[in-house]
């Protein structure tokens, strides 16, 4: 499928957000990789929904990175963004950075929410157990925490060694921007947990069972705290499951959407 | 030429299997500082503070003390600390302080206390620097490298202004607000002490540097030939773009120079301790060294177009030293190359590193009393009109 490109200006900042298929509109928001080119997982979900995948602020393409300074002024860029494109109560997905901006949406705009689907999802602080520095990564680093098979094509696809200068950019980028709003407290806000009570939109929590960088805990630890929410885990898969098993992740997405 | 020695007071005890770079990826962030002994640092910074001394008692117009975090490359975490040290011990001499990272610091009005306090204890022989402080420190330190830069012109901003406006004022920056600005003791030098920046790779800074508003001298660190020019043409030409024809004074080289009666004896005297400087003491892993919006994406892209000049440890001391990070030679091969260097760049300060990785005491004070008695009178004649065209801005 093609997806329909075009900018949205959010208070004078171009936003890039991808469009394809029909139905009720599905926002997807995407991981710290800036993954916001048109991806299988994409052509799975349009089949039933307008799906949008905007580029947040700073990332692949989008402007307003400098009006950014906490991870509270990402979520307000989305409430203006809906908005902007007229989305009164979207089905929301968010992976990984793109999870954690989803639970922080529906903490404080719940009303905006039709649906919840966290993915991997950054955001929370487990005691005891230990996040790896991702930003201290290096690529081959990087894909050995996120990728099930740290050799395969579509890892490399996602984080090259010698990446094109396009490639180049989009990491530099991608790298800058969620380093702006999660370096220190690292990936995550430590309000988050005691603020998931405000969540009001039915959540299903989906986690990759062998996720390296956010491991599971991280997932119960949002399944305990978000009323009703419930837990199914992509068996055997990293911390990028739309990436990594697309059919699989679509059935559980699609499945939870349409009952 | 104005000389000052400069002292990076390194650990040279590295673990004895550091060359296994699996093991021990850097000398920083997360080299564990079991690797230092106490005992043997309170040995090692009386020595390092005797050398400093000792550049007065030489003959140099100044000494360079500065600021890293958590590592082996360089044991002043608190350089202002070490200038205190100097002043009581020292009359004549300069002392640049080439810290403070103010990004790193949680309240520039400390950095601004500390300097006027050190200026007027020494009856105005400081030379303030503000450095961003690098990469790995933003790790060590756990300050978010994305602000760096603005954290840097606002902490600068209000240091400048708490040194020059009468007090008490209110500062309402976006990273600090202050009610009441009123900085006791107020420095002692007009209208406050020179401000030296050294830099790396960021034209933007170059330009910052030379706005007439500021005018403050820019050190290239540890650069080959061919950038320490594009840096310094840079500079010249935001000079002129600004209205003004720079001072020679305005310009810096900092890098390791050691100096023997044969080049063959410095080479044999040197080497080792030159690859100690860039193959150990320098070991960075890459994403620390530069971690994520420390650098903007547009100077991010250049400096990834020359990383294959930041590949020190591929280099021998020969080839080192023929790119210019390093100085080696005779009396007459160090002169001769500072000469052609300094006519060809038009710079007036030069910072050499006379101490550098695990160079024995000896063998430290042998390299300093050659270079001041051999190198620099030479080239202080060499060029006097500099110096006479020029005094003023000195």
């Amino acid at each position: 499928m093609t997806a329909h490109e075009e900018l949205v200006e959010v208070r004078g900042a171009h936003i890039r957000v991808l469009r394809a298929g029909s139905g009720e509109p599905l926002v997807y928001l995407h991981s710290f990789l800036g993954e916001a080119s048109w991806l299988p997982f994409f052509d799975l979900l349009s089949r039933s929904f307008t799906v949008y995948v905007p580029a947040h602020p700073g990332f692949s393409g989008s402007e307003g990175l400098e009006r950014v300074d906490t991870f509270h002024d990402m979520v307000f860029h989305y409430a203006d963004l809906f908005d902007e494109i007229g989305l009164e109560k979207p089905y929301i997905v968010g992976l990984s950075l793109g999870g954690w901006l989803a639970a922080e949406v529906a903490v404080h705009y719940s009303h905006r929410v039709r649906k919840l689907v966290l993915i991997d999802a950054m955001g929370l602080h487990v005691a005891g157990h230990f996040i790896p520095d991702m930003f201290a990564a290096n690529p081959s680093e990087t894909r050995a925490l996120c990728f099930t098979n740290p050799d395969s094509e579509l890892a490399h696809s996602f984080v090259s060694d010698a990446p094109s200068p396009e490639m180049l950019d989009l990491m530099l980028t991608a790298r800058q921007a969620s380093a702006r709003v999660a370096w220190n407290p690292y990936l995550h806000d430590p309000k988050l947990q005691d603020r998931l009570y405000r969540v009001s939109a039915p959540t299903l929590i989906l986690w990759g069972e062998t996720d390296r960088l956010i491991p599971l805990e991280h997932g119960r630890l949002y399944e305990q705290n978000i009323n009703g929410a419930r837990l199914s885990i992509v068996k055997g898969c990293g911390h990028l499951p739309p990436l990594e098993r697309p059919d699989e992740t679509a059935r559980y997405v699609l499945e939870f959407l349409n009952s | 030429m104005k000389f000052y020695f400069f002292h990076l007071m390194p650990w040279p005890d590295l673990p004895a299997d550091f060359s296994d770079k699996s093991k021990h990826p850097s000398a920083w962030v997360t080299l564990s500082n079991r690797f230092y002994d106490p005992e043997k640092g309170h040995l090692l910074y009386n020595r390092y503070l005797d050398e400093l001394e000792y550049a007065e008692k030489l003959g140099f117009d100044g000494v360079c003390v500065n600021e890293h975090h958590q590592n082996a490359y360089g044991t002043m975490p608190a350089p202002n600390i070490m200038a205190a040290a100097l002043l009581r011990r020292t009359s004549r001499m300069k002392i640049a302080i080439v810290g403070n990272g103010l990004p790193l610091r949680d309240h520039p009005l400390r950095v601004a206390e500390e300097i006027a306090m050190l200026d007027v204890i020494s009856s105005g022989r400081i030379i303030s620097g503000f450095v961003r402080g690098i990469g790995d420190e933003y790790y060590s330190m756990g300050i978010n490298p994305t602000f760096s830069q603005e954290r840097f012109r606002e902490a600068h901003d209000l240091i400048i202004q708490s040194w020059t406006r009468p007090g008490p004022f209110a500062f309402d920056g976006k990273h600090y607000k202050v009610r009441y600005v009123n900085v006791w003791p107020r420095p002692l030098q007009k209208p406050y002490p020179p401000i030296w920046i050294p830099g790396f790779g960021s034209k933007e800074t170059v330009e910052w540097c030379a706005d007439p508003s500021r005018k403050y001298a820019y050190l290239a660190v540890f650069m080959p030939d061919h950038l320490v020019k594009w840096f310094f043409d840079a500079y010249r030409e935001a000079a002129q773009g600004f209205g003004y024809e720079p001072s020679p004074y305005q310009m810096g080289h900092l890098f390791p120079i050691y100096v023997a009666r044969t080049d063959r004896q410095a080479f044999e005297e040197a080497g080792e301790h030159v690859l100690w400087l860039y193959h150990k003491g320098l070991r960075h892993k890459w994403e620390m060294f530069f971690p994520p919006g420390y650098t903007s994406v547009p100077s991010m892209r250049r400096i990834i177009g020359f990383a294959h000049e930041l590949n020190w440890e591929t280099m021998d001391v020969k080839e080192l030293n023929e790119r210019g990070y390093c100085l080696i030679g005779s009396v007459e091969t160090v002169r001769e190359r500072l000469v052609k260097y300094i006519r060809e760049l038009n710079f007036g300060l030069l910072l050499p590193l006379l101490h550098f990785g695990d160079m024995p005491h000896d063998r430290t004070i042998k390299n300093m009393e050659l270079f001041a008695s051999e190198v620099m009178p030479f080239l202080k004649r060499e060029f006097k009109a500099m110096e006479e065209k020029w005094s003023q801005a000195a």
